[in-house]
């Protein structure tokens, strides 16, 4: 967990929620600010990246289209087959609607694939979350599903806990098989 | 002629003689129950969820017919397709027929055992279409061409040397005996699969039927790719998955892991509930099936009913003692370990369910199964179908027997022990009645406790209370002593001890080798009994683990919880507990007198107090109680260990080593204490250490 700013204490379920998904090994960046989140996640890029950094739609909405421009990330172009963009991320950019203290998950809604396409095959993928979006436990997420399914347009939601993971050789755990290797969390609490 | 069972024998003994993939085996095992053990423990509220499960699971199974209605109708107003498939044929001629009408040629998966079950994908590759599995276990399995030797780790068997060297020879490449190395292979040879498979077959953990959602748990991501990349995304998934709520559904995406693994959650839980729009992908389709297969049916059964009830967590095989040593492929059909029994033979029928025999009715499923299925009581009635089937085979039917065996023994003793411990006649039980030869037997006494009981029995003018002892075979006809010492110490406590004159022995023999009808006799039979006495003010005690087991959880089940079964199963307690809960609690010795003593937990008694109401009294009385443990069986169970062979004595060893290793490590210990008769025997056999009876060392003779 890196802590920017002395004035981001987490509170307690925010420290569960940190502490439960770095056990899981993911890892946890403490922002006070949208801005400060951005230079996080460049920061992350620039020493981690080893191809190209894509975001997705709602990190633009979230962040503000224009900032996220200026930093040297690639939005995630409308192209003809989506797959084939998604295919060359190295790193994956997105959001989480909340996160769930009691088990250290990020929920993903993704109204398109190519958002959960985009955090299924990069390498290294970053989340960005709220961390007033925080939940105690998992069942408080139940109603939520339900408000959000309730629609026409049903997402697809995933609860992410970190990079994927197998341990189906010998039982020894091993980080990024199909999916990401490293998995961080900007927590955003502003 | 019954049947011989000798495949499932030779089977047995090319386990037994790989001792080091059953070490391998028994440590994977162990390692998982531990992870549960620490987890559950980490929760606000272990019971709580577990007793969610319980309810939930047992709700859905009653209202299936109405949320399988509710979860078809909420998945078309998804505009989702819906197959509601009768068999597994159905199944595949939906999957290939649309595969064919797509012009389909590569199909991938990610892990599902339903589709396991049906054998899916040897049907679709015998169409030529490929199918490739993504699950790096499940991938492993299909290169070896083998099934799923663990619900949860199917390739736990194979060494990271073994795997190599499949992907070099499956791959022609050289893979180095590397973990890196092997993962990058995978990796590598399965992108391509993943970007250009044109139908995506998944399973699903659960089915929600208010929404029409499915939730897909895997940690390795591969089912998020497998349901978003192709334009045609498949769901197979068990009519025993649905649940009505999201409540319920995020209760199981927490116990799966939990009792599985030991962690909190699986890393990605996808809910789908409708196909997503990809750029560029113009046509995007969700089918579901559902899949019935004999589950109907099984709902209909009061006996396999709860079966439906399992979460697939696999933990009744982490915990299950000859699974740990033979491993799913002896241990299975397509469905390995414990839960395995009554699935095969409702799914896959009687004929591919032989591997019932190795249960040796420890009762340990039951009490890790994080739905509480009763799957010993399931065992046995799939032991009673096969025994109605195919005969029963001579050493079960001595043994399930051993009440009329002791009895006689005891009335022609000694001269019955100058037989029995001959060599002659040993030869002649081993060949003819299959009790092995290497086996201990022990002594037989004329003067029965039940001759005693006459003489010692005090008359209690003012009872403080009053017990019937049920004294089941061994402390009756074996060792009268320990049998007189227990009602001493109960007749000191000012409590009036009954024997009543007609009672049999527990009958638990008859369970464990398929015989229910008998069983069911005898529990009736003693319940009346027991009944009238427990009406009058009496409860119930037994020293044997395996008797209190029997009053309390057996009894009822076989009499449909009759209400006489249930109120004898209240007023039943072990010796210590009952010993406990009516003596004033003191220390007689200061701790510098302190002996070091192993303690063992019979099986059966882990359902029951697990032996915390002895070990307090030994603790009290100035013992330093040291519990040794592999945390399963020791092998013996009831009278398994005393048949000949591989599907007795040589297993029952085997199981036991573990144990015997850890009792021999513990050099400070020369005398084991454990409260099971046959628990006694196996660690005389099985160790160089002497074996007492609790009740020797806490009795004041």
């Amino acid at each position: 967990m890196t802590t920017a700013t002395l004035n981001a204490t987490p509170s307690p379920i925010v420290e569960e929620f940190t502490k439960r998904f770095e056990q899981q090994s993911g890892r946890d960046h403490f922002c006070s600010s949208k801005t400060e989140a951005l230079s996080t996640i460049e920061k992350i890029i620039a020493e981690r990246a080893r191809g190209l950094a894509y975001f997705t739609k709602a990190v633009s909405q979230m962040m503000g289209a224009s900032s996220v421009h200026s930093a040297s990330l690639y939005d995630l172009p409308s192209t003809v087959n989506g797959l084939d963009i998604i295919k060359q991320a190295d790193v994956a950019i997105t959001t989480a609607s909340y996160g769930v203290a009691e088990t250290g998950c990020f929920v993903e809604i993704a109204y398109e694939d190519s958002t959960k396409l985009l955090s299924s095959l990069s390498r290294v993928h970053i989340v960005i979350l709220e961390a007033k979006n925080i939940l105690k436990t998992l069942q408080e997420l139940a109603p939520i599903l339900r408000t959000e399914l309730s629609g026409k347009d049903k997402p697809t939601i995933t609860l992410i806990s970190g990079p994927s993971r197998t341990a189906d050789i010998e039982m020894k755990m091993v980080l990024g098989v199909h999916g990401p290797h490293e998995v961080h969390g900007i927590l955003i609490n502003e | 002629m019954p049947k011989d069972y000798d495949p499932l024998k030779e089977e047995i003994a090319d386990s037994i003689s790989h001792y080091e993939k059953s070490r391998a085996l028994g440590a994977a095992t162990k390692r998982s129950r531990n992870a549960r053990t620490t987890q559950l423990l980490s929760l606000a509220d272990p019971e709580g969820l577990l007793s969610d499960i319980k309810r939930l699971k047992t709700s859905a199974i009653s209202n299936l017919d109405v949320l399988l209605e509710q979860f078809v109708s909420s998945c078309e107003k998804n505009g989702s397709k819906v197959l509601v498939a009768k068999t597994g044929q159905d199944v595949v001629n939906y999957v290939v027929d649309l595969a064919l009408k797509n012009n389909v040629k590569l199909i991938d998966k990610s892990k599902s055992l339903t589709t396991e079950e049906i054998e899916l994908n040897h049907h679709i590759e015998e169409k030529g279409i490929n199918i490739v599995e993504t699950d790096l276990g499940e991938r492993i399995i299909q290169l070896a061409n083998e099934k799923p030797f663990h619900l949860v780790f199917p390739a736990v068997h194979k060494s990271q040397k073994e795997i190599a060297q499949l992907f070099s020879s499956s791959f022609k490449i050289d893979v180095p005996d590397d973990l890196d190395e092997i993962m990058k292979v995978i990796r590598k040879e399965l992108r391509p699969i993943f970007l250009e498979s044109e139908i995506g077959i998944t399973g699903a953990n659960v089915a929600v039927a208010e929404t029409g959602s499915i939730v897909i748990e895997t940690n390795e991501g591969n089912a998020r790719l497998v349901s978003g990349i192709p334009d045609i995304h498949v769901v197979i998934v068990g009519m025993e998955k649905i649940v009505p709520t999201w409540e319920d559904a995020l209760k199981l995406a927490m116990a799966h892991p939990v009792s599985a693994t030991g962690t909190r959650l699986t890393n990605y839980v996808s809910m789908i509930s409708q196909r997503r729009p990809l750029e560029g992908h113009s046509k995007r389709e969700l089918h579901i099936i559902v899949l019935d297969n004999g589950r109907s049916k099984m709902r209909e059964d009061p006996w396999f009913r709860e079966a439906l009830s399992c979460i697939r967590c696999g933990a009744c095989m982490n915990i299950c003692p000859t699974y740990g040593v033979v491993g799913g492929h002896v241990f299975g059909y397509i469905y390995p370990g414990p839960i395995g029994i009554p699935w095969t033979e409702e799914v896959h029928g009687l004929d591919k369910t032989e591997f019932a025999h190795l249960c040796i009715s420890c009762g340990l499923c039951r009490e890790i199964c994080p739905a509480d299925i009763d799957i010993p009581m399931m065992i046995a009635k799939v032991k009673e179908r096969d025994v109605e089937a195919n005969g029963q085979i001579t050493p079960n039917k001595v043994l399930s027997r051993s009440d009329v065996f002791a009895k006689f023994a005891s009335s022609t003793a000694p001269f019955s022990n100058w037989i029995i411990q001959s060599k002659v006649s040993r030869a002649f039980m081993d060949r003819f009645l299959g009790i092995d030869k290497r086996r201990n037997l022990p002594r037989f006494e004329n003067n029965t406790f039940e001759k005693r009981f006459k003489k010692i029995k005090k008359a209690i003018s003012s009872p403080s209370a009053k017990v019937v002892y049920f004294v089941d075979i061994f402390a009756n006809y074996n060792e009268p002593r320990l049998a007189e010492k227990a009602l001493k110490m109960l007749q000191d406590q000012n409590i009036d001890v009954e024997l009543p004159k007609d009672l049999k022995s527990s009958g638990m023999p008859y369970i464990s080798y398929g015989e229910l009808k008998k069983a069911t006799k005898i529990a009736k039979h003693n319940v009346n009994i027991l009944t009238s006495f427990v009406k009058q003010g009496y409860d119930i005690v037994a020293t044997e683990p395996t008797a209190t087991y029997c009053l309390k959880e057996v009894y009822p089940k076989l009499l449909d919880h009759s209400l006489d079964s249930e109120l004898v199963s209240k007023h039943s307690f072990e010796f210590f507990e009952y010993l406990a809960s009516h003596s004033e609690k003191k220390n007689t010795k200061t701790a510098q007198t302190r002996k070091q003593i192993g303690f063992h937990i019979p099986c059966h008694q882990r359902g029951l107090s697990a032996g915390k109401y002895t070990i307090d009294l030994l603790t009290r009385q100035g013992y330093d109680v040291k519990v040794v443990e592999t945390g399963t069986c020791c092998g013996m169970a009831g009278t398994f260990g005393l048949k000949k062979g591989d599907i007795g004595y040589n297993l029952s060893m085997a199981v036991g080593k573990p144990l015997f290793d850890l009792f021999e490590a513990e050099k400070t210990i020369e005398v084991i204490a454990t409260e099971s008769s046959v628990c006694t025997q196996q660690l005389i056999d099985g160790t160089k250490l002497r074996l007492v009876h609790p009740i020797d060392l806490l009795s004041s003779d």
